[in-house]
C-alpha cells in the first residue's frame, strides 16, 4: 500500500482478546503505543461517509478476520485480514491486487 | 489456547477432486488417525490442561548468545546441522568479529530492527543478530548500514510456489562500498554484491526461522535465494531524463536507498536488440508470459536504455512503463490460469474489486491488460557491453533509507 492510505478511526482497533483476560487500563504512554502504525493518517466514519456520498475514488479494505467480514462489512469493502501472527504471504499477494493510484482506506474492529 | 489442527498431504492446490477425496478418506498427517476421525476428535474431545490455557502466546524461548568453544571444523559442521547457513562455509561469528561489525553503525546492539512473528513466536530481530549474520556472510563493517537497511525487509520470500527476492541499491553507498552496477553486476564477480545478497539469505534462515521441511515448503525452491538478485543500479548510465529508481520513489539523488522486491521469474532477452524489432516490442512479448500481478521490473543495459530513449522516443522511464502497461496483453484464461493469482486476486474479485470483478464475467479468450504503469519499474544495470535486458515479475517494495542505519 504505497502512497495514499488512511485508517478509519474506530475505537479499540486491536486484535480481539479472549474473554477470560481482564483488560487493564493502560497509562498514557501505553495508549499512544497501542495505536498501530501511527504514521498512517486517520479519518473518521463521518469523513468516510462524505467521501462515499460524493462517490470519491477509493478502495475500502476490511482488515478483520474473514468470519467478521462475512457477518457484515461496509458496503464495497474487500477483505484483507491483517494477521499479525500468521503467514504474511496471503496478505502480501492480496495487497498487490490493490490499485496504486487510488486512496486506500483501512478499517478494523 | 493452543490450536488443534489436522493436516492434508501436499499438494492440495490444483489437484482433481479424486485426489482430494483420497485425502479425506486417508489419514491425518499430524496424528496418523483416519482423517474424519481426527477432525471429529479435534472438534469434540474435551480440552487437555495445556489446551485450556487462554493467555497470549508465550514468547519464543530465548536463544543462547554463546556456543561452547570448539574446533572450527566442528563449528562449521554444527552450523550446517542447525541449518544456519546456505551450505557454503561461513565466517564463524566470534565475539570479537561481531563487535567489529557492530562498530559499523551507531545503533545499539540490542536495538530491535523488527519483530518476526512468522512462523511462530514474537522474535526480536536485533542489530546484534544482524551483525552475526553479516560476519557469517563475510561482510565488512562498512557494509553494515546497508545490511541493516536490508534487514528491515527480512525474511525472504516463502511460499510453496518458490518465491525469491531482488535487492536494488541506489545512491552514493554504491560507490562507497565498491558495488558493481556495470558489467556482470548480476553475476558472481563482486564481493559486495555477493555478500549483501548472501546476508539476506542467512538472516532469513536464522532470525527468520525458515527451514526446509519445518517452516518453509517450497516445491522446487529458488536458486535465486543464494544471492537474492542483489545489485546496484547504473545511475551514471541512465539517459538524460531517466531518473534513478530511488528518485522515482521520492528520495533525493544523494540519498542511499535499498529496495527489496519479491517475485519468481526473470526472462532474458538472450540476444542483442535487432533494429527490425525494437527492444520494447520483445519486452512486451516476453512480459505476456509473466504472472502479471499488476507489473514487474525490467532490467536493462545502459545501451538498451539509450536506444529506447534516442531511437524510440521514450524520454522517461515512466513513458516506457506506460507503453508496456498499454501493450502487454493476456487472455483472461491465462490471467486466471495462475494459481497464486486465482487464489488471492480471485477472492477479491468475488468481493467486487475492479478490474478483477469484471474479468470474472469475461470469456476466457478476451484479451486484457493486467499490468499498470505504476507497477512496472525500470532499472538500468550493466556494463554497456551488449544490448541485452531481462523482464521479471519482481514487484519492488518501498525503498529503505540506508543513511538512517549509519
Amino acid at each position: 500500500m504505497v502512497g495514499l492510505s488512511l485508517a478509519l478511526t474506530m475505537p479499540g482497533c486491536s486484535p480481539a482478546r479472549p474473554a477470560s483476560i481482564p483488560k487493564e487500563e493502560p497509562g498514557p504512554q501505553a495508549k499512544r503505543a497501542e495505536v498501530a502504525h501511527p504514521e498512517v493518517p486517520r479519518i473518521t466514519a463521518q469523513e468516510l461517509k462524505q467521501l462515499m456520498d460524493k462517490k470519491g475514488e477509493y478502495i475500502l479494505v476490511d482488515t478483520r478476520y474473514s468470519s467478521s467480514y462475512d457477518k457484515g462489512h461496509i458496503k464495497g469493502a474487500v477483505n484483507i485480514y491483517y494477521d499479525t501472527q500468521g503467514d504474511p504471504f496471503p496478505r502480501k499477494m492480496m495487497l498487490r491486487a490493490l490499485p496504486k493510484d487510488k486512496l486506500i482506506i483501512l478499517y478494523c474492529d | 489456547m493452543p490450536i488443534r489442527y489436522v493436516g492434508f498431504p501436499f499438494p492440495v492446490a490444483g489437484q482433481p477432486k479424486s485426489v482430494h477425496r483420497q485425502y479425506i478418506e486417508g489419514n491425518d498427517v499430524v496424528s496418523g488417525k483416519p482423517m474424519m476421525t481426527a477432525i471429529i476428535d479435534a472438534l469434540t474431545k474435551p480440552l487437555t490442561e495445556e489446551e485450556k490455557y487462554s493467555g497470549p502466546p508465550p514468547e519464543a524461548a530465548p536463544e543462547p548468545r554463546f556456543l561452547k568453544p570448539d574446533t572450527a571444523e566442528n563449528l562449521q559442521r554444527l552450523f550446517k546441522e542447525k541449518d544456519w547457513t546456505d551450505y557454503n562455509p561461513v565466517i564463524l561469528p566470534t565475539e570479537e568479529k561481531v563487535k567489529e561489525m557492530l562498530a559499523g553503525t551507531s545503533r545499539k546492539p540490542d536495538e530491535i530492527i523488527k519483530y518476526l512473528t512468522w512462523p511462530g513466536g514474537k522474535r526480536p530481530f536485533t542489530v546484534e543478530k544482524a551483525a552475526i549474520c553479516a560476519v557469517m556472510a563475510g561482510a565488512k563493517p562498512e557494509y553494515f548500514p546497508l545490511i541493516l537497511a536490508v534487514a528491515t525487509q527480512v525474511p525472504f520470500g516463502n511460499s510453496t510456489s518458490s518465491m525469491a527476492n531482488m535487492i536494488v541499491v541506489n545512491g552514493p553507498i554504491r560507490k562507497e562500498l565498491g558495488m558493481n552496477y556495470g558489467g556482470n553486476a548480476l553475476g558472481p564477480h563482486n564481493e559486495v554484491n555477493a555478500v549483501i545478497g548472501r546476508v539476506f539469505t542467512l538472516m532469513s534462515k536464522t532470525a527468520g526461522n525458515l527451514h526446509h521441511g519445518k517452516t518453509t515448503f517450497s516445491s522446487l525452491g529458488s536458486n535465486l535465494q543464494y544471492n537474492n538478485l542483489c545489485f546496484a543500479e547504473n545511475e551514471e548510465g541512465l539517459p538524460e531524463g531517466w531518473e534513478p529508481l530511488h528518485v522515482q520513489m521520492g528520495f533525493k539523488p544523494s540519498d542511499s536507498v535499498v529496495t527489496v522486491g519479491i517475485g519468481w521469474t526473470y526472462i532474458s532477452s538472450v540476444g542483442e536488440v535487432q533494429k527490425a524489432y525494437p527492444a520494447h516490442f520483445l519486452m512486451r512479448d516476453y512480459m505476456r508470459s509473466l504472472t502479471a500481478m499488476m507489473g514487474g521490473t525490467v532490467l536493462m543495459d545502459p545501451t538498451v536504455a539509450a536506444l529506447l530513449k534516442h531511437d524510440q522516443g521514450f524520454q522517461t522511464k515512466h513513458m516506457l512503463s506506460e507503453w508496456l502497461a498499454d501493450n502487454v496483453e493476456k487472455t483472461v484464461a491465462s490471467f486466471w490460469g495462475n494459481g497464486v493469482v486465482s487464489t488471492f486476486f480471485g477472492s477479491m474479485a468475488i468481493q467486487g474489486l475492479e478490474p478483477y470483478a469484471s474479468y470474472l464475467k469475461m470469456s476466457g479468450e478476451k484479451l486484457i491488460k493486467p499490468m499498470t504503469a505504476e507497477g512496472i519499474k525500470i532499472v538500468v544495470v550493466g556494463g554497456g557491453i551488449q544490448t541485452t535486458w531481462f523482464v521479471t515479475d519482481f514487484m519492488l517494495g518501498r525503498g529503505v533509507l540506508v543513511d538512517e542505519w549509519r
